[in-house]
Order: structure tokens, then sequence, then C-alpha cells
């Protein structure tokens, strides 16, 4: 089905959702705080404590969610595409696991003690890891139920080895963590997790919107985009680097959140024609709303529960993803 | 209860006592003639935990699994009432001994443990002694704490607190403070969120000493700049965790070293 609506139109919806949901979720938690009062009517209007909140627990936080949902979003609609496959995002494909193993070693081996950048280079090192490794199954075969099947083994293996290092760990409370490396949160981030992920996450994010172009060619078919001089090394290889990058980098600081890269590029291609160089900017902005979406859910459904994000964007993901894997089934039956 | 054996046979004492938590691990070694206590958890040989870490270290540790607690051969096991409930019924249905104690919450508590494990190990005149150690110690001048006294709440890995009706409140209330959790409500170990933390702004915030050691998720949030912010040095009170997690002899101390800590506190604020 295709709905019309001006690709310019949409994106200004996108990004006023996204400005909107922002500025929700600075206001949510314990208490509902007004942020348009400390901005408008300077510091001195609300309470010390109030004024902390906002700038050093809420704004971090929104940010965050902002920013690795656009990650997600952008990450999962690149794979697809360059997978031609509708079923791929860092989530299932195991990449996220990945890169919370990658985490967790360097958290636990000191490094990330000794030198603060270690966790989300280990993190993407770790995601890296499963990328060129999905890249290898699939230039092999293209199968789509190959690739999945193989992004479940490396999502149990990765999720083994995480918990694996954290019961061997001398601190009481390791053990514990495996519900956050696993499910993410965003509560009680700060400014250190946004200038650890913030970086990393744009660089991926350039390399991956730098692909755009050739997944459009891409679309067509991969011979098609050879003779129409698509480079495709270099889009491999872009494609693998940006999304070790973003989505390393946010789960270093997230956990891994699964779904996001799923739900947001299906429920947006018809939106945008099919085009993978308009889905691309859109998936972003799309992950972006979900996210701080899915972590105002987190606050206001169960305010004390300290909820996981993994739980919100799975119960809306796993039925959509089996409503995708039916349709799959059906059309590669025909 | 112990089997009845009648006045002909005379219930031997156990000689062969495990003891697989670290609480009962500490009040066994307080209580137990030498020799009848043959092995303790390995948690009460860590001196990162236990404060009976030098004694502990003579005996064997366990883990806590049933196969290693059998070969043994206990002729009493000690476990927690939540020490991993698989062992223990394990244990039981071998037809082993075990006696669980249910955590400290109350100073009464730490009597009635010590009491208990007197008559199991039929060490009752140690096990008096203590108590009556105790009850001197807990029955100085039990001010009532005042309305305006300070407040006092403790702050952990994953943001827990502790509530009311727990031996950190009573402690807390012993020193002469109001607690944090009691204010708050709150019941047994509960997740308080940043945010509420700040709002809820005790005067003091009680870390403990030895899990700044560790590195990780679980204790990042001890280094949130708003937590620093909000709480700069001389509103924090670091404790040392191993006089807090057990109710035992030696909570009496964890009394004395708050109030010494808090009058230190005070005078650095004058």
């Amino acid at each position: 089905m295709q709905i019309k609506i001006p690709y310019s139109w949409l994106m200004a919806i996108l990004v006023a959702l996204v400005l909107l949901l922002f500025a929700i979720s600075i206001s949510i938690g314990h208490v509902w705080l007004n942020p348009l009062d400390a901005l408008w009517s300077g510091a001195g209007s609300i309470s010390a404590a109030d004024h902390l909140i906002l700038t050093e627990i809420r704004l971090p936080r929104a940010v965050l969610g902002l920013i690795i949902g656009a990650a997600l979003g952008l990450s999962g609609a690149t794979l697809q595409g360059l997978l031609r496959n509708p079923l791929a995002e860092p989530g299932l494909l195991g990449i996220s696991a990945s890169a919370s193993l990658g985490a967790v070693l360097a958290i636990y081996t000191g490094l990330s003690a000794a030198f603060a950048y270690a966790l989300p280079i280990s993190a993407l090192l770790g995601a890296l890891v499963a990328v060129v490794l999905l890249r290898a199954l699939a230039g092999k075969s293209a199968d789509i139920l190959t690739i999945i099947l193989s992004g479940v083994a490396l999502t149990s293996l990765a999720g083994a080895l995480t918990s694996l290092t954290l019961n061997m760990s001398s601190n009481p409370f390791a053990a514990l963590e495996i519900v956050f490396w696993m499910l993410g949160s965003l509560a009680d981030r700060s400014w250190v997790h946004v200038g650890m992920a913030l970086p990393f996450i744009l660089l991926g994010s350039v390399l991956l919107l730098a692909t755009a172009r050739a997944l459009d060619a891409l679309s067509l078919g991969q011979d098609v985009a050879r003779s129409m001089g698509v480079n495709l090394n270099r889009t491999n290889l872009l494609a693998i680097f940006g999304t070790a990058l973003s989505v390393g980098a946010a789960t270093a600081v997230s956990g891994a959140i699964g779904f996001v890269g799923l739900v947001v590029p299906h429920l947006l291609r018809p939106l945008v024609g099919n085009r993978p160089s308009h889905l691309l900017p859109a998936s972003a902005l799309g992950g972006a709303a979900f996210l701080l979406l899915a972590d105002i859910a987190v606050r206001f459904v169960f305010p004390d529960k300290d909820l996981k994000l993994g739980v919100i964007t799975a119960l809306v993901g796993a039925p959509f993803f089996f409503w995708l894997l039916h349709n799959v089934k059906k059309r590669t039956q025909l | 209860m112990l089997p009845d054996w009648g006045v002909a046979n005379q219930p031997k004492a156990p000689q062969r006592v495990v003891s697989m938590n670290l609480c009962t691990d500490q009040l066994a070694l307080l209580v137990a003639a030498p020799g009848q206590l043959i092995s303790v958890s390995y948690l009460a040989a860590e001196a990162s935990s236990s404060l009976m870490a030098k004694e502990a270290a003579q005996l064997h540790t366990n883990r806590g699994l049933a196969e290693q607690i059998i070969r043994l051969q206990p002729d009493l096991v000690l476990a927690g009432q939540y020490t991993s409930r698989a062992s223990v019924n394990l244990l039981r249905r071998l037809g082993v001994n075990v006696q669980t104690f249910a955590p400290a919450y109350r100073f009464a508590d730490i009597s009635a443990h010590l009491a208990k494990i007197g008559t199991l190990l039929g060490q009752e005149a140690r096990a008096n002694a203590l108590i009556a150690q105790l009850d001197t110690a807990l029955a100085e001048p039990n001010q009532h704490t005042h309305r305006s006294a300070p407040v006092l709440g403790s702050y952990g890995a994953n943001s827990y607190t502790t509530g009311q009706s727990s031996l950190e409140s009573e402690v807390v209330k012993a020193a002469g403070f109001r607690h944090l959790g009691t204010e708050l409500a709150l019941q047994g170990a509960s997740k308080l969120p940043l945010e509420q933390l700040i709002y809820a702004s005790p005067d003091r915030l009680m870390t403990w000493k030895s899990w700044s050691q560790y590195t990780g998720r679980a204790t990042e949030i001890l280094l949130h700049p708003a937590l620093d912010r909000w709480f700069p040095k001389e509103r924090r009170v670091a404790v040392d965790s191993r006089y807090w997690m057990c109710g035992t002899p030696f909570t009496v101390e964890a009394i004395n070293q708050l109030k010494t800590q808090m009058e230190s506190h005070a005078d650095h604020a004058d």
C-alpha cells in the first residue's frame, strides 16, 4: 500500500514528533517538570533540586534516547537494504549482543577504568566482529533464514559469554547486571555517557548515510547496481563500520535494545516509496521517536519498577516480527 | 526444637557443624567450641565481607553446594533463610539436620539467633555471655530520636536503599538519627531512583566503603555527577558494610562508628 505524502512533509512531521517526545521525556519522571519554566524564566524560578534533575539526569537521558534510537533505526534500515533482507536488524542479528559482550569485557577486565573510551571501543569491536561474520555468511548465501538463524546463534553465544564474564567477576553485583546488558535501560545515565557515545554514533551515522545512493541502486539487484557504477566493496565497508560504530557505542551505554531497527524501517518504508536513500534519514528520526516513546513508557507505566527498555521494544517488536515472518514466508513461497 | 532423647540418652552436642551463610558463619565462629565448627562459607574467609576472616581462614570453606556439604558429613548445618533453597532442600531430603535463620531485622533478632545457635551447639553459656554483653551495649541511654535529628539514608549499588523495619534503620536510629527509608516508609531493600533521592534529600548520604573498589554497571550510579553535586563530600558518610550486613555482636560497632563519624563531620562543618 502506498500512501501519498511528500517526503519533505514526512521529514518535517518526524522532526516535530521527535522534538515533542524529547520534551515529554524531559518532563516525565518521579515528578512532572516543565522544562520551559527553567529555560524561559531562568534557573531561579525552579528549585535547585528540579534544576539539577533537569540538567544532569533527564536531559542526558533524553539525549541518549534520541541518539541511540536514531543509531538503531538507521543501522536497521541500512542492514535491510544491504542484505536485501527484511528481517535484518542489529538486535536480531546478534550485533547488539556482541557489543554488550565487548562492553562487559572492557568493564570487568578493568580496561574501562583505566581509559574511559575503552568501553565504547571494546563494544564497537564486539559489534564489528558480529557484522563481519554476518556479512561473510550472507555473502555465501543470501538466504534470509540462514542469516536470521546465524543471528540467533550469535545472540545466544554472546549472551552466554557475557554471563560467563559477569559470573567470573569478583564484583558481587555483577551477576545481576545481565538483565541490563540483555534488555537495555537509560535510567540514571549522565553526560559522561553522552560524551562517550555521541562521537562514535555521529561518525557511524555519517558512514551509514553515505551508503544511501548505493542502496538505491542495490534495490534493483546486485548486477544492475554494479552496471550503474556502484562500488559494492566500498558500500559494504561503509555499512559494516557504520553499524559497528553506531550500534557498538549505543550498546556500550544503554545495553542491547532490540527491535527498534526492525520495526521503524518497516513502518516508514511505504511512506517513502521504497527508496533507501529516503528511508535512511527517516528511519533515524523514526528510531529516535520510537526509543524516546519507549523510554517515556517505562517511566509512565511502572514509574518505580525500573522496567527495562527492551521489554517495551520487544512487546511491540516481537508480534511485528512474527507478522513479518509470516509475510516473508508467503512471499518466498510464491 | 531438638528431639527429646530422654534423660538416659542426653543429646550430644553436634561435633561436625557446617555453616553456609556469612551471617551464621560469624555467629557460629563466636559461639562454637574449638573444633566443633568444621566449615564456613567462603565469604566468611574474605576480609572484604567478613569481620572474622582470620578465624574463618583456619577452617575449611564451602560454596554452599549440597554435594560439597554432604561430603563433610555434618551433624548440623546452619543456613540463612534465603541461602540457596535448592541446596537446603536437597540436604534435608538426604537426612541432614539443616537449621535456617531469617535475616536479623532488629536488635532482638541478634540475641535470638545467638540463643538459638547456643542451644543447637550445646554452648548456652558462651551464647548467654555474648547476649549479656550485647544487651549492656545496646541498653545505653537510648535517647528518643529527635524529630529534628538529621536524616541518614544509605545508597548503594543499583540505586538500592534500605527501608523501614531493617537492621540498618535500627542502627541509624540507635545512633540518634532519623532513617531515610523509614521516613519514606519503604519496605526492605528498595530501589530509589536518583531523582527521588535528590527530592528526598537526606541530610547525610551513607555509602558503603567496600563497594567503591568495584567498577561496573551496578556501582556506576555512585559516580553519577548529579549525585556528587547534590551530596558533596560534607554530606557523605562512608561506612564499613561488614558491620551492617549481618546482625551479630559487631552491630554494636556499626552504631559506635556511625556516631563517631557523624561527630567528626559536625566538627568540620562548624
